[in-house]
């Protein structure tokens, strides 16, 4: 178990004034829109409000969360980012070259994230989709996607 | 005799071909999200949306309410075999339900399991059909203020009620309504925090919110992690037959269950993950030997299952009546009626009655249609449980994606999902709740919709929110459960900031 000592869990308290920060950004570009009065309400009005509510939570966290148990933060990071990029590839290629070179991208990528890869069970999943996909989305339900664009 | 008309036009709707393919659809798309851990009903409703699209309002509004409390069902079969939380609700489930598989108990904690979840359900829908209505009725007397202060009840309720730090609940819920602010503004017609990009001029996409910060970080958490092992053990029928001390056992804790779930779920921004919480408490508070808890005791399976399916069942009735989510994923789902072209509210009783009834009629066959198939079909669940998680995540990516790109054409909303897949999975590791921030998105614009108005009748006045009656006395309820809330918060503030002198 971590300890509670006089240390400070750090991560925490950068968490918490990240939040502090959002809010202040809401509120000062919150204020670049007319806040009216409050009989007549601007756009700016609410954001403003609410980054500054932001803000004070945000305060009020660091000295909640200062002294919490410090557990060490295991992330996969290699994963996140496969799967990120997984997502972020299917995004682009979708719109130049259709739907099937997408799933096959997304499947491969994300893919990557887990040891050992299995390029067999990449490959039958990306035909599997790509059945599903052109049969329930693009046939089925006429979703504008094209299975293939040169 | 309004109601029996009402009723029959109801189940007249739910048993054509279509309401019956789809709630059975549902059902069963929910029963396996909830058994498959790292799907839960959020996700799997997210990504039915999309699909919903093609479909008439009452064919998928039955289809996605069946793919919600079916996952209650399925959630807790994963919880009991496994140990495993199929769906955040079935966690609690997992105390007893667990031991009791390790005691050779597995099949009787399925068959009440599945029982008590039918009790509650249906007492729920009664309780759904006896008060919608008249809580429509009442709504109608509803004006800006009223609306306001019960969205923030809510939204006081939702951050403060769920697990972790009421503190955190706020932040994440005040960070949703900011995300809702984005895009263009009613009233004047400015664009607010759009930062250059065209797409956002609608604002940010709910289904990518949703899908990323329930689907994707799910994904985000599970891969790259040693597999659980899963042994599917063979559950026979004949092992399921309860012995009647079971049954006896089982009775009491079932009625409180429904009781506790109906209530708590008929809030609004409570839902069921808290229900079946309390309901385990209450069970262990009032048994004459709580050591049994923790270690196969019935009660503490019979009881927060009847809960969570009560509570399922009975969300509906702030949200069909008031226009009001219930939790968050009924958020979603009033997301999409919205889409639909249908504004629930006080006026969709009157309006859209026969969608209404038929949609409660649905439950009804939906519970019927679940009880049915759970039994006999435990076998094939447990069996699903062992497809390895390799070949899943990357089929729900792929859900995911051309879901979300479905609902706008719109490559920038899959940007999206990946960055709220990111969001979620911090969000996650700090235990900052995500649901909440869904919540405070959904209902965001419309509380400043309603606060904006309700000033510009009062002409600035902010005492119209207290000098009407039912307006102050939302606002008084949700200060206290705030107050409440935060005494621990106080304490452990104080606490660290003695410490740090000492």
């Amino acid at each position: 178990m971590a300890e509670k000592g006089r240390d400070l869990n750090y991560w925490e308290i950068l968490v918490a004034v990240l939040i502090g920060c959002f809010g202040a950004y809401v509120a000062w570009h919150g204020s670049h829109y007319s806040l009216g009065q409050v009989a007549r309400m601007g756009p700016g009005f609410v954001p403003v409000s609410l980054g500054i509510i932001l803000i004070v939570i945000a305060f009020a966290l660091v000295f909640e969360v200062q002294k919490l148990a410090r557990v060490p933060l295991d992330i996969p990071l290699r994963s996140i980012l496969y799967v990120s990029a997984a997502v972020l590839t299917f995004a682009v290629v979708v719109p130049r070259f259709g739907l099937i070179p997408a799933i096959a991208c997304l499947v491969v990528i994300s893919g990557l994230a887990e040891r050992p890869l299995r390029p067999k069970t990449m490959a039958i999943s990306t035909v599997v989709l790509s059945i599903i996909g052109v049969v329930l989305f693009v046939r089925g339900l006429g979703i504008p996607l094209s299975p293939v664009r040169w | 005799m309004d109601l029996l008309a009402n009723l029959a036009a109801g189940f007249q709707t739910a048993l054509s071909y279509e309401g019956l393919l789809f709630c059975f659809i549902g059902v069963t798309l929910g029963t396996l999200v909830g058994v498959l851990p790292g799907i839960g009903p959020l996700a799997a409703i997210s990504m039915a949306l999309p699909v919903t699209f093609y479909l008439d309002p009452t064919s998928a509004l039955i289809m996605l309410a069946g793919i919600f409390y079916g996952s209650q069902y399925g959630g807790s079969t994963a919880s009991i075999l496994l140990n495993l939380a199929g769906t955040a609700t079935s966690a609690v489930t997992c105390l007893d339900g667990y031991p009791m598989t390790k005691q050779g108990r597995a099949g009787v904690a399925l068959f009440i399991t599945t029982v008590t979840s039918f009790v509650g359900g249906s007492f729920a829908i009664l309780l759904l059909i006896g008060f919608a209505p008249l809580v429509a009725q009442f709504a109608l007397r509803f004006g800006s203020a009223e609306y306001f202060s019960i969205m923030v009840l809510g939204l006081i309720a939702a951050s403060t009620l769920s697990a972790g730090s009421p503190l955190k609940g706020l932040a994440a819920v005040i960070v949703g309504v900011i995300l809702g602010l984005v895009g263009m503004d009613v009233d004047s017609g400015v664009w607010r925090f759009t930062l250059g990009f065209i797409q956002l001029t609608d604002g940010i996409s709910l289904v990518a919110m949703a899908m990323g910060l329930f689907g994707v970080a799910e994904i985000l958490n599970n891969v790259g992690r040693p597999p659980v092992t899963v042994t599917a053990r063979d559950v026979t029928l004949r092992s399921m037959i309860p012995t009647s001390a079971d049954l006896r056992a089982s009775l009491a804790p079932t009625g409180r269950g429904a009781l506790i779930g109906s209530l708590i779920g008929a809030l609004p921004g409570t839902g069921p993950g808290i229900a079946s919480f309390m309901a385990y408490a209450a069970e262990k508070r009032i048994a004459k030997d709580p050591s049994r808890f923790g270690k196969g005791a019935i009660e503490g399976v019979a009881g927060p299952e009847a809960a969570n399916n009560a509570a399922v069942q009975s969300a509906f009735i702030p949200t069909l009546s008031l226009g009001i989510p219930g939790d968050a994923v009924m958020a979603v789902l009033l997301g999409a009626l919205m889409i639909h072209g249908i504004v629930p509210g006080p006026m969709f009783l009157t309006q859209q009655p026969v969608m209404f009834w038929g949609l409660i009629a649905s439950f009804w066959i939906g519970n019927i249609l679940l009880l049915v198939l759970n039994i006999p079909l435990i076998g094939i669940w447990v069996r699903i449980l062992t497809i390895p998680y390799h070949i899943l995540y990357p089929a729900m990516l792929f859900f995911i994606c051309v879901g979300v790109f479905s609902v706008r054409n719109s490559p920038f909303d899959i940007f999206a999902v990946m960055l709220f897949g990111v969001l979620g999975y911090f969000m996650n590791l700090f235990h900052y709740p995500p649901a909440p921030m869904l919540l405070g998105f959904i209902l965001g614009p419309l509380m400043e919709e309603h606060f904006k108005r309700e000033l510009r009748i009062s002409q600035g006045d902010f005492t119209a929110f207290i000098d009407r009656p039912l307006s102050a006395l939302f606002l008084a309820a949700g200060a206290i459960i705030l107050t409440v809330g935060l005494v621990p918060v106080v304490k452990t503030v104080i606490g660290n900031l003695r410490a740090r002198r000492g």
